[in-house]
């Protein structure tokens, strides 16, 4: 029996725990037993940054992380995180599935890490003690985020000034004012105790984030045939289709909303001209961040226009 | 070799290394504090008053000063060790000192030294295998979009001056500092 | 067996007079060859992954700040404010010893300065005075050690690192327990200076000290005031601290010159030197424990031995008095925090105030033998007998024991402001 150590930022009791538990089932049936896969919940093994890079190099065999994580093993893969950039989730569904698959394994692979298959963050929102409705509101703003170009470059766009945290800071951060906003996912607002001091939650839908489940490349390397494939086997099952995770993620979402209101916090919902008011801001800076990113950027954000093209409508 | 005499141009090569590395240290500290410091007056004070002038001020903060800041910490941190082995204020625990014979002492100490450089040398060498691992790889660091390993290899380096001082010490005896009890 | 080996190996390099960090390097190698794969390049990887944390950033920035202070006049200035408005108490200096140290805590992160910047002004006083020598060593020794209770601290900042709790949250939480020290505090200076009769308020003077002391005195506004209305986080404090530290000690009081920034930032670089690399070798420990679940076999162990919670504290608190006693604040924190938390936390006590607990018990490891860092450098500072300052401070670890136990069985002053 191969111990798989796999290193995730989630707690057990969440979609994510259910869905890593659930990989973990089917490597150990398609492998008959023969892979064993052992959970770290809650960054026991470290944040993702830093669990990223030793699966890279091989230390822990397998994880769950954001793209945007992936961005630090090949800066261009986090480009998939550009905000704004998908009209809808169906949408970003099917370019994942269908066109950027291969061709991030392919990018990934001589980095150190095996794509395995699509993973799903959720929907971020501008929680805030303020609404946000349009850009001019943002400007001037302090924004909580976690440190990438991406992250701060997206901001700068509305003229909003970008203040590095760490995740742990965003509740005392908020409380002292230290930040305005803080966008980000239900899913931690609420645990977090940042929908106490945050009440607000401005459904701007700035990221739609995806994630991905890697194996070590170095650990692939080392398995047998019949193991690489077992692992294969378990992660083109259809639980691990983007569609069907999402849906699992949205759902949670869903409930935690329900939640928020009856604990009496405001859901702010903006009408479509609104959402475009904002969203109409970002397209030079798609371009702009793929450009920085030289040929590679270029490359992959080619490949998105098309495929976003292709699985429109 | 007699046991207490330092050639001269070790004495000298050992004032030059430290100066050199004081002054590592104090660049690297110093501008900790200017970026981080300057990180807070752009986004509290430049932008909010810049803003109320009525200028398009956008985002005032400065890009990275944090992620610049860590790498030179680590610098600092490892020049910092050169420093501190070379003045003996490394923490060194004294509960065993009186379990050998006190005639012993000066044998114990260089004997001391020379593991101690033992030690920091597989380091060293450990801490490069890490780095190459690293560059193969390709990590960048997150923010900066900079190869990682640039700023990994001060630690091997640190470590490979703190081991060549030590060295010095175990070969002349008498150019090892008195151990100094060190403040937190 | 292999176990023994471990214990075996610890003891050859301290015979060997090998340095903390060597001792602790070696002792991860033997893990890693032992229970491990035995790749030794995962230590410096997880050195850099300790040290790869902004939070960090506070503490160099925090200890050139205190050096900056210590080297220049703001805590002489500070120091003669508070003695103009204590004087008419018994024991009018000693309770200045304390109230200063608390003020001077409210700058400095660290117990060390504290206790030097107050003690090289107050413990000459006092015996000028007429206090015992005892008295007075005792007084300003164990009054430093207010300095990682009240914020900022790098003790906290250190606890708050390796448990991942907020360090916004820490800070504030060590306001009231801070202040039940100093009120105990203060309660026995009065107590054992009963007979002493008071002086008389001098007014003129306090006009005097107040017109020569407002810029040192607006400090702690300005620190704690910027950190908790937004302007700045806890780590960037530290950056603020500083240039606001350089600017009063270069342009207001005019007393430093840029030859002692430099040997300044020097005596900041040893301090680094020996803190740093150990902080990055104790927090690789950490992480290979994690690695094989140990504070989570902690946990079951705690549990199978100790039903009780209140149980589970006392034994919690005589284990960290006794580490206390061999280890220094730091490095006991970067060990034990991360092995102990996630127990306190199995029994239902907040991270926050089970955080403000750990560092009350370092607080007095301080001032107990054979380790205690603020006996030593006072040894060292006042040129005293070590079994002087010892006789002084035994009454003030009784009350901090007094005062461990309040702030152990009352959450709410640890956790009520936040
Ligand atoms: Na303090
Ligand atoms: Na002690």
């Amino acid at each position: 029996e191969t111990v798989l150590k796999l290193a995730t930022a989630a707690p057990e009791k969440t979609p994510w725990g259910a869905q890593v538990n659930r990989l973990a089932a089917a490597i150990s049936e398609e492998s008959e037993g023969r892979l064993k896969v052992e959970p770290y919940f809650n960054s026991q093994l470290g944040t993702e940054n830093d669990t990223l890079a030793q699966l890279a190099r091989g230390r822990i065999e397998m994880g769950l992380f954001t793209v945007s994580a992936a961005g630090q093993q090949a800066p261009e893969v986090g480009l998939m995180q550009l905000y704004g950039y998908f009209d809808d989730n169906d949408q970003r569904a099917c370019v994942q599935d269908k066109y950027l698959t291969d061709e991030i394994r392919t990018r990934l692979a001589p980095k150190g890490v095996y794509f395995g298959s699509w993973a799903e963050v959720g929907n971020g929102y501008l929680m805030s003690d303020r609404e946000i409705t349009d850009v001019d509101q943002l400007k001037g703003l302090k924004i909580g985020i976690s440190v990438n170009r991406i992250n701060t470059e997206h901001w700068k766009v509305f003229g909003a000034n970008p203040v590095p945290l760490s995740p742990g800071e965003a509740a005392s951060s908020a409380s002292t004012g230290l930040i305005d906003v803080y966008p980000t996912v239900y899913t931690f607002y609420i645990p977090s105790g940042l929908s106490k001091i945050f009440p607000i939650v401005n459904e701007y839908n700035y990221s739609n984030g995806p994630g991905m489940f890697a194996v070590s490349q170095r650990v692939m390397d080392r398995l047998s045939d019949e193991d690489q494939a077992a692992i294969k086997r378990a992660f083109a099952r259809d639980a691990f289709a983007s569609k069907a995770i999402m849906d699992e993620i949205f759902a949670f979402e869903d409930k935690m909303r329900a939640l928020h209101t009856s604990q009496g916090g405001k859901i702010v919902t903006l009408t479509d001209d609104q959402v475009a008011g904002i969203r109409g801001k970002l397209a030079p800076w798609w371009s702009a961040m793929a450009a920085d990113y030289g040929a590679d950027g270029e490359a992959i954000f080619q490949l998105m226009e098309e495929a976003k093209a292709a699985c429109s409508g | 070799m007699t046991y207490q005499s330092v050639p001269m141009p070790v004495t000298r090569l050992l004032q030059v290394w430290h100066l050199l590395e004081r002054w590592v240290a104090v660049i690297a500290f110093t501008l900790i504090g200017v970026l981080i410091f300057g990180d807070v007056a752009g986004r509290e004070f430049i932008g909010p008053v810049g803003g109320a002038l009525g200028f398009d001020m956008g985002s005032t903060g400065i890009y990275g000063a944090r992620k610049i800041s860590l790498f030179l910490l680590v610098i600092g941190a490892f020049a910092g060790l050169g420093v501190s082995v070379a003045t003996g204020t490394q923490i060194v625990p004294r509960v065993a000192f009186k379990w050998v014979p006190t005639s012993w002492g000066p044998y114990v100490d260089r004997i001391s030294n020379g593991l101690s450089a033992a030690v920091f040398l597989a380091v060293a060498y450990y801490g490069w295998v890490f780095v190459n691992a690293s560059r193969d790889i390709g990590t960048v660091m997150p923010g900066l979009d900079v190869p990682v390993w640039i700023f990994q290899a001060a630690i091997p380096i640190g470590f490979v001056s703190a081991a060549l001082r030590y060295v010095i010490f175990f070969i002349w005896p008498g150019s090892a500092p008195a151990r100094e009890e060190i403040p937190e | 067996m292999s176990a023994f080996g471990l214990l075996a190996l610890v003891l050859g390099l301290l015979i060997l007079r090998q340095t903390l960090t060597v001792i602790l390097l070696a002792a991860i190698a033997y893990v890693h060859l032992v229970w491990g794969h035995g790749y030794l390049d995962y230590i410096v990887e997880d050195m850099w992954t300790s040290l790869n944390k902004e939070l960090i950033l506070s503490v160099p920035l925090f200890l050139l700040c205190g050096a900056v202070m210590t080297e220049g006049t703001a805590a002489r200035r500070l120091v003669r404010i508070v003695r103009a408005i204590t004087a008419p108490t018994r024991g009018g200096l000693g309770v200045a010893a304390i109230v200063s140290c608390a003020v001077f805590a409210a700058i400095s992160g660290s117990s060390i300065v504290t206790m030097i910047a107050v003690g090289s002004v107050l413990y000459p006083a006092m015996k000028e005075a007429g206090y015992t020598n005892r008295f007075a060593l005792g007084t300003v020794v164990s009054g430093g050690t207010l300095g990682i209770i009240i914020p900022p601290s790098i003790p906290l900042i250190l606890y708050g690192l390796v448990t991942e709790t907020s360090i916004v949250d820490l800070f504030l939480a060590g306001v009231l327990p801070g202040l039940v020290l100093i009120v105990l505090m203060i309660a026995y200076v009065v107590w054992a200076n009963r007979h002493r009769p008071a002086q008389k308020m001098d007014w003129a003077e306090l006009w005097a000290a107040l017109r020569a002391g407002i810029w040192a005195a607006m400090f702690p506004v300005i620190l704690l005031g910027g950190i908790y209305s937004g302007y700045y986080s806890p780590t960037e404090s530290a950056a603020v601290a500083l240039v606001y530290a350089l600017i009063i000690e270069f342009f207001v009081h005019k007393e430093m010159k840029i030859r002692d920034y430099f040997n300044v930032v020097t005596e900041t670089a040893k301090l680094g030197g020996a803190l740093f690399p150990l902080i990055a070798v104790a927090l690789s420990l950490n992480l290979i424990l994690t690695e094989y679940r140990v504070p989570a076999q902690m946990v079951e162990i705690a549990q199978t031995y100790l039903t009780n919670p209140w149980t589970m504290l006392l034994v919690v608190n005589l284990l960290l008095l006794a580490v206390g006693a061999f280890m220094t604040t730091n490095e006991a924190i970067l060990i034990l925090a991360p092995i102990l938390m996630p127990v306190a936390q199995a029994y239902g006590f907040d991270p926050v105030h089970f955080g403000i607990i750990m560092i009350v018990n370092l607080e007095i490891g301080y001032l107990t033998p054979p380790v205690g860092m603020n006996l030593m450098v006072a040894m060292v500072t006042f040129k005293e007998k070590f079994s002087d300052i010892l006789m002084g401070v035994l009454p003030y670890i009784a009350v901090m024991i007094v005062g461990l136990a309040i702030i152990a069985l009352v959450p709410w002053l640890s956790l009520g402001l936040l």
